[in-house]
């Protein structure tokens, strides 16, 4: 399936660009995207994600507005968010 | 309340405001960790908000590359203290209140002294362990803070009522360690997030409206959108939770 992915924050300020699509299987968690969007710039792996993969919880994956657990499966929804607004660093 | 070519009478006319809100505003103080682009819009409206005694922290001297952001300062005011520049930008604006400039950096050390009787304090950290030095600071003294922080084109602002909401760990539990340096900005994004974190203290004074807490709102200035993202009070906090505050 293809999944539009919503871009806020840190994520749309690397990447330039408020949305992207992936190639996702029907049963794609939220986490699975995070890691997607995270190979996608370098840097961003280091932004979005711990050091063992794991999305960190300053990373949302929204549906319709409301942040769902990473482990949520998400692979049948049209659109979905990844929003992360780190502070300004330095 | 009639119109009258007063300063503040054009807030006072509303309802949430008024005279009795005014009074609150004078008498109260605000204390702001650091001047830069933020604090720029932020300062800018409570010292014309009529904020009665306005503290601005800051050890860095103004550069070039500020100007595209920190719009308190000018070509003239290069090379000095934040700060010292800023207050007196700021007294030109509003000559009825008092602005102190404090060039000093905020540690553990001195945090309690230089923030010691305000009202609330803004803050302004430039990395992680500042950040989270105010936070503690203010969960210790039980200071209201308000955080409000933006790069690229983003940003966001949060209000923090101590050990009665989440604490800006709690919001941000497990940031990255960050990278220092120069992060590219839009001034337009540091000005939003002022005007949204002068909105916050506003707010906290005069007990107007509802201030932004357990959760931050978050903007993307390249998409004209707007987010609250809730973040819930967390019993774990390493700085507000049970184990870290056993009152």
């Amino acid at each position: 399936m293809t999944l539009c992915v919503h871009l806020l924050g840190y994520p749309e300020a690397v990447l330039a660009t408020d949305t992207i699509t992936l190639d996702a299987p029907p049963d794609a968690t939220a986490d699975y995207v995070v890691r997607q969007v995270a190979t996608l710039a370098p840097g961003l792996d280091e932004a979005l994600l711990h050091e063992d993969g794991s999305p960190r919880q300053t990373t949302k994956v929204m549906v319709h507005g409301v942040p769902v657990a990473h482990r949520t499966p998400i692979g049948r929804e049209p659109t979905v968010t990844v929003l992360a607004s780190l502070p300004c660093d330095g | 309340m009639d119109f009258a070519d007063t300063r503040y009478n054009r807030q006072e006319l509303m309802p949430q405001i008024g005279p009795e809100g005014q009074k609150k505003l004078a008498e109260a103080h605000v204390v702001s960790i650091g001047a830069g682009g933020v604090k720029s819009s932020l300062l800018y409206y409570l010292v014309a908000a009529g904020v009665g005694r306005i503290r601005i922290i800051d050890f860095d001297r103004v550069e070039l590359s500020n100007l595209n952001r920190q719009i308190l300062y000018t070509r003239a005011d290069i090379g000095r203290n934040k700060a010292l520049a800023a207050a007196d930008r700021l007294r030109r604006l509003n000559d009825e209140i008092d602005i102190e400039a404090v060039d000093s950096r905020v540690d553990e050390g001195n945090i309690a002294e230089l923030t010691g009787g305000f009202d609330v304090i803004v803050e302004g950290g430039d990395s992680l362990a500042a950040r989270l030095l105010v936070n503690d600071h203010c969960l210790r003294s039980r200071t209201p803070m308000v955080h409000a922080s933006a790069q690229y084109n983003y940003g966001y602002v949060l209000t923090l009522p101590p050990g009665r909401t989440a604490c800006f760990q709690c919001a941000f539990p497990d940031l990255p360690r960050g990278h220092g340096g120069s992060v590219p900005v839009l001034g337009v994004a540091t000005g939003i997030a002022g005007c949204l974190g002068a909105a916050e203290v506003i707010k906290i004074i005069t007990g107007a409206g509802r201030p932004i807490v357990n959760g931050y709102l978050t903007f993307s200035a390249f998409q004209g959108a707007f987010q609250f993202v809730p973040a819930a009070r967390r019993p774990g906090c390493a700085a507000c939770g049970e184990a870290a505050q056993p009152d």
